[in-house]
């Protein structure tokens, strides 16, 4: 199948649409389909009024995602159920309950963020089969809204999941789940989607998924000589760029459905993640959580829950961001990680990956496929994140601490920070200063001070100079507190 | 009969039909996208303009310049200034639009826009206000509130300070946006997303160098506006209609949120600067301020913001002895604009602080000298206004209550004492806020309603519906004025083909001016039912019934003493047409009493005030600066609400607004007056998980002798002070760390990183403890 169009199912009916590469389902919903209910608001990804969900078959059974739309690749919709808040209600008269409470209890107001938090609703209870305010809160911490300063919103929400305890009758519109039939039906093989030249002003050609090792390197030859190729997965970095900034790239070439770069695994005292890999499944994963639940905590603290559904784990280290939380917290962990790129497969430790500002050892083309993280039986790991906002914000410092420790006797130690140098790092003072000492002979405001002059952390948006030199030392204090109080604890 | 209508839009909103100017441009053929080439310099000579780049673009139509206005160049509305739509050799602003990029795809405008190259000589900018001082760059005269009560000066004590207070951007989700199309005879529909109706029919009317009634301005709701849209909307729908004049058809223009946020204006930056002279009670005696607003590049609503802020320097204390000075000034920044509050915020915090570090250093009862301060009845403000109901103790006492105060406070101290590296504090504002516009002529309201023939009613008043459900409102007025349930009324876009002269949707007067117009207008209709209704009476049942009888109850009509010789209202209605009844009804309200002088600044610049009170409960991490709320505490005087519950959804979303804009909200440009943080993903705005979930708002729902429609209160803008007793309660955290609170040195907006710094300078002052 060498043509751009996909085949996936829309509010329940099966559509067949030719894709111009570079567009976002945000824009295929609006401009195609005139489904104006999916609201374009921030364009990256950090308001949550474009939510919508995804149905997807897999294995076996349907699963329900809460997407961002803006920031959502238009050819990912191949094989897939799209729902808008258009998908919920048949009439004009007829309200979904979720709706029906949301508008009950004053949960709405300029009506602008409305469809956004009603489709991150229905999302949360499609993929869940038992509900709690606790992760409901969680899945609308992506949903920002200006006017009703959420109380009326909250209130709704809970009354929405106490409707839906006992059962779930009327969550599913008849069309929906017509939708669903039609999705299982549907098997299209995921293959080159490509264009001849770009037909709008920005200037993509082609968007191309490939579902094995072997098609990856396939395109490349294919590709190569006609402009550049950026390989990427859940985007949801990349598409910013292009929304905000409308810089595009003339090939997009989209790994995420390389079977050997997703799921989790354990293996002789290793997790062993495939990069692609969504952090919402790190945050949720039964492995991740028994082995190394403060991985799982990391996750937890980015983004959304829009993002996370589809940004990846391997993205997050990937696109060097100084301040990447999952790779920051991976250096403090030691991770490992295996490259894939035309000449084949590659070990770097992650502390080798980095090179400079937004610089890594990735050659042209490569990916990083899986990463490698040891478990060891008497870690204390714990994560630190300080931003401006406690939610969905990007880290001004962030720091990670692994202390391999008997009984608060110190042997090996690793302390990351991201945010205060051009790329995630390791600091070096402090591992040679704890070994071998134990947790109450340990001066932590010194060692903090310490730590802090090793790193010259620069000013930007996300805070100043002297603000993250302060938090360098007393992240480190806060690490050794913990550590300190765990210890006591067992003792 | 009450109507406790839910919102009219709701049902609408939850199902994503609800209609916005996006969803009429969309709907149009052959529509048009236009998007403006802006200012990249904060201050320079425009040389040229390049644009080689459109060439060979088959959607691009075309560029419109200043050359291309057949009017006046100039939006500013009546302030004095000049505010050029297309900037003409000069740049004042980065995001000053110097043309149009007018394409058959948004995308292409977008691009084109972007690309095409201007070239200029730059110039020195202003951006600060420290800068604006010294090259005396000011919006007028500095202005100047005295008051000189009789007080005691022996033993008097002082304290000097002064606060600068960051810009808040709206961050209304719906960006700046208007369709434009053109119809038969050089008339334009413009479909704006503005507060102000009238002003866009007038400014794009002088721009297109036609009289006003060739230009109809039609706005069905907004999606968001908080005061961004009341005097800023003008130059996007001006462009608009420049472009649709140009091009001869219908054109649609949406700002991408980024540029929204760089090119629009803010909530104003405040320098402020006082000092308190009190006693050792805790009396305050003496206050002088200074109050400087960065205007940014043209004037806007810049005085009459200033002016409120003025009016506003008290809070909610009477302080015998005040000297307030007030100058706006001209830096090369967007122009600085309307935002809920309107000013007040601004001095309101300043006044509340210099009032805590009294009570600080005193060792004071931050709830007791507020109480000890706050109006009584009888006294006067700054501006000579009596104060008739003083509400301030009363809000304060029921806060008291409701908080369990001292309780809590003990419960803080406890804490404190268990935590090394955590620390609670308690924060309270006292709210006064005074309504009316303080433009005397803008407080009129005008509304008009059409009865048909089949007893269905067409509602239309000048007010905007933007989320804070004033057609709900409004509707329920006049529903519960004819007794017919709020089904029968269909409230209409607003239009000033129906509604002319209309003034801006602003400082919480909608429901009171529009909601009063709308209750005149059917009192006058159920009047001519009601004498209709003897004459059916009289006919069908041989009735004679005073018309003081009539009554209109559950969508019927009926004598009071004969229930059962009813008619329907539908009926009634029918029968009056039938009759040649006139069944519609133009109604004007004017707010009484109101004057104010503003060369002496004396007088009476507001109808009643509306007061409460909030406290809130922080918990501050010493090491990250970060923090959290636990509690929230409000208590708000409603007088009768129109609809409780609404009323409440304004106070929550006012409230965290108000939190966000002294806490994570950070307006920031760079040296060359480039906008930093203007994306979501830089700029914060408070998330769910900001909201504590123990939030509680208690309505005070009185009959009060200064009020307005229906005995009710308005209810936009007052809320949005309880959300700054968060600042405080982050101050009242830190000042169990050292031994000299009122020294606290905290930086508004207290992000993590201010409370940071402040925490390390009080350790460098080595008063720590």
């Amino acid at each position: 199948m060498k043509t751009n169009i996909v085949k996936f199912v829309l509010n329940g009916e099966l559509k067949s649409l030719e894709i111009t590469p570079g567009t976002t389902l945000l824009e295929i919903i609006r401009d195609k389909y005139k489904l104006n209910g999916t609201k374009s608001v921030c364009n990256e990804g950090d308001c949550g009024a474009c939510t919508v969900t995804v149905a997807e078959y897999v294995d076996g059974k349907v699963s329900y995602k809460a997407i961002n739309s803006c920031l959502y690749p238009a050819e990912k919709i191949i094989n897939k159920h799209i729902i808008t808040v258009e998908g919920l209600s048949n009439t004009d008269e007829y309200l979904h309950p979720i709706q029906e409470i949301l508008y009950d209890n004053y949960g709405t107001q300029c009506g602008f963020c409305t469809p956004g938090i009603v489709m991150s609703i229905f999302a949360y209870l499609a993929e869940n089969s038992q509900y709690n305010e606790r992760e409901l809160k969680e899945s609308l911490n992506g949903n920002l809204c200006r006017c009703t300063g959420y109380v009326h919103i909250v209130q709704g929400a809970n009354e929405i999941i106490k409707h839906y305890f006992h059962s779930k009758t009327d969550l599913f519109p008849e069309k929906l789940l017509t939708g669903n039939k039609k999705l299982v039906q549907l098997t299209d093989e995921f293959d080159l989607v490509t264009s001849e030249q770009a037909t709008n002003i920005r200037g993509v050609e082609g968007y191309h998924l490939v579902k094995s090792l072997d098609k990856y390197k396939e395109a490349i030859i294919k590709l190569k000589g006609s402009g550049t190729i950026k390989v990427i997965a859940g985007a949801t970095d990349l598409y910013v760029v292009g929304n905000l900034r409308r810089t595009y790239f003339k090939n997009y070439l989209d790994i995420t459905y390389i079977p050997e770069l997703r799921g989790i695994k354990y293996d002789e005292k290793q997790l062993i993640i495939g990069a692609s890999t969504a952090l919402e499944e790190v945050r949720t994963n039964t492995l991740v959580n028994k082995y190394l639940p403060s991985l799982a905590f990391v996750a937890s603290k980015m983004a959304s829950k829009q993002i996370r559904n589809i940004a990846s784990i391997g993205g997050n280290i990937g696109n060097a961001s100084p301040v990447g939380d999952c790779a920051t917290s991976l250096i403090g962990l030691n991770a490992r990680l295996i490259l894939f790129g035309e000449d084949g497969q590659r070990e770097v430790s992650i502390d080798q990956f980095y090179k400079g500002y937004k610089e890594t050892v990735l050659k042209n083309h490569e990916f990083i496929k899986e990463i490698i993280i040891p478990v060891e039986d008497h870690g204390f790991y714990n994560f630190e994140k300080s931003a401006k906002r406690a939610s969905l914000d990007i880290s001004s410092v962030c720091s990670f601490c692994y202390l391999d420790h008997i009984k608060g006797r110190i042997n090996v130690s690793r302390f990351s920070f991201g945010g205060v140098a051009p790329y995630p790092k390791l600091s070096l003072s402090i591992a040679l200063e704890l070994r071998g000492k134990s947790i109450k002979d340990i001066n932590i405001e010194y060692l903090g001070n310490k730590v802090a002059d090793e790193f010259t952390p620069i000013s930007d948006i996300r805070g100043s100079s002297a603000y993250r030199h302060i938090l360098i030392k007393n992240h480190i204090i806060k690490h050794l507190e913990k550590f300190k109080e765990e210890v006591l604890n067992e003792d | 009969m009450k109507i406790n209508s839910k919102h009219l839009s709701g049902k609408l909103h939850v199902k994503g039909i609800s209609t916005f100017v996006e969803n009429i441009a969309m709907q149009a053929k052959n529509c048009l996208y236009a998007y403006p080439v802006v200012s990249s310099k904060a201050k320079a000579k425009i040389l040229n303009i390049d644009t080689q780049v459109t060439k060979g673009n088959s959607n691009f139509v075309k560029l419109i310049t200043a050359e291309d206005i057949p009017g006046d160049n100039n939006i500013a509305h009546g302030n004095g200034d000049d505010q050029p739509v297309l900037a003409e050799s000069n740049v004042n602003y980065v995001g000053e639009p110097i043309a149009i990029v007018v394409a058959k795809t948004l995308e292409d405008a977008i691009f084109l826009s972007r690309k095409i190259k201007v070239d200029y000589e730059e110039l020195t900018p202003i951006l600060r206000v420290e800068d604006a001082v010294n090259a005396e760059s000011q919006y007028g005269p500095t202005r100047l509130f005295q008051r000189f009560d009789p007080c005691e000066n022996d033993n008097i004590r002082e304290l000097t300070g002064n606060l600068t207070i960051g810009a808040q951007e709206h961050f209304y989700f719906e960006t700046q946006r208007c369709f434009v199309n053109p119809e038969e005879n050089g008339y334009f529909t413009v479909y704006s997303s503005t507060q102000a109706v009238s002003e866009v029919q007038e400014i794009c009317a002088k721009l297109l160098g036609v009289s006003s009634n060739y230009i109809t301005v039609d706005v069905r709701r907004l999606g968001g506006a908080f005061g961004g849209k009341e005097a800023q909307a003008t130059l996007w729908a001006g462009i608009t209609s420049l472009a649709s004049y140009v091009c001869k058809a219908p054109v649609y223009l949406a700002l991408e949120r980024k540029d929204d946020i760089s090119w629009t204006g803010k909530r104003h930056e405040f320098v402020n600067s006082y000092t308190i002279k009190y006693n050792d009670r805790g009396d305050l005696l003496d206050y002088d301020l200074d109050l400087k607003a960065n205007g940014g590049a043209y004037i806007d609503l810049s005085f009459a913001i200033l002016e409120r802020a003025l009016l506003h320097a008290d809070s909610g204390y009477y302080i015998p002895r005040m000297n307030v000075t007030g100058t706006a000034y001209r830096t090369n920044l967007p122009s600085n604009t309307a935002f809920r509050g309107f000013g007040a915020p601004q001095s309101i915090i300043t006044t509340e602080l210099a009032l805590e570090r009294v009570g600080y250093s005193l060792g004071m009862d931050l709830m007791e000298i507020r109480m000890k301060n706050v109006y009584k009845v009888g006294q006067t403000t700054q501006y000579g206004m009596e104060v008739k109901e003083a509400l301030g103790l009363e809000m304060l006492k029921e806060l008291e209550d409701i908080s369990h105060y001292h309780q809590l406070k003990r419960e803080v101290k406890a804490f404190n004492a268990n935590h090394k590296f955590k620390k609670k504090g308690i924060g309270i504002v006292t709210g006064k806020f005074g309504i009316s516009f303080t433009a005397t002529f803008l407080n009129q309201g005008s509304a008009l309603i059409w009865i048909y023939s089949d007893g269905s009613i067409s509602l239309s008043h000048g007010g905007i519906e933007m989320g804070q459900q004033l057609y709900t409102k409004v509707a329920s007025i006049v529903c519960e004025t004819l007794g017919i349930s709020i089904d029968n009324v269909r409230s209409e876009s607003t239009n000033t083909k129906r509604v002319g002269n209309s003034s801006p949707t602003a400082a919480s007067s909608g429901s009171d001016l529009n909601g009063n117009a709308a209750r005149q207008a059917s009192e006058n209709l159920k009047g001519r039912l009601a004498e209709a209704s003897l004459q059916f009476f009289k006919e069908k049942y041989n009735l004679t019934v005073d018309i003081e009888d009539v009554l209109f109850q559950n969508n019927l009509v009926f004598p009071k003493e004969n229930q059962e010789k009813s008619l329907t209202f539908k009926e009634l209605a029918h029968y009056a047409y039938m009759n040649r009844v006139d069944l519609g009804q133009h109604s004007f309200y004017k707010t009484p009493v109101i004057e104010f002088d503003k060369t002496s600044n004396k007088g009476t610049p507001f109808y009643y005030f509306v007061y409460g009170a909030s406290l809130i409960v922080s918990e501050v991490d010493l090491l990250t600066g970060s923090y959290k709320f636990n509690s929230i505490y409000v208590v708000h005087d409603n007088g009768i609400p129109l609809n409780a519950e609404i009323d409440k959804g304004q106070i929550y979303g006012a409230l965290v607004q108000g939190l966000g804009y002294c806490t994570m909200e950070e307006v920031k440009y760079n040296e060359k007056g480039e906008s930093m943080a203007n994306t979501p993903s830089t700029y914060k705005i408070p998330t769910m998980s900001d909201v504590c979930s123990n939030f509680l708002v208690k309505q005070v729902n009185k009959v009060r002798s200064q009020a307005s429609v229906l005995g009710s209160k308005a209810v936009g803008e007052p809320p949005f002070l309880y959300g700054l007793a968060g600042w405080f309660s982050i101050m009242n955290a830190l000042s169990f760390v050292t031994k000299s609170p009122e020294m606290i040195n905290l930086k508004m907006p207290a992000t993590p990183e201010a409370v940071l710094l402040a925490i390390e300078e009080i350790k460098k002052r080595g008063l720590y403890v």
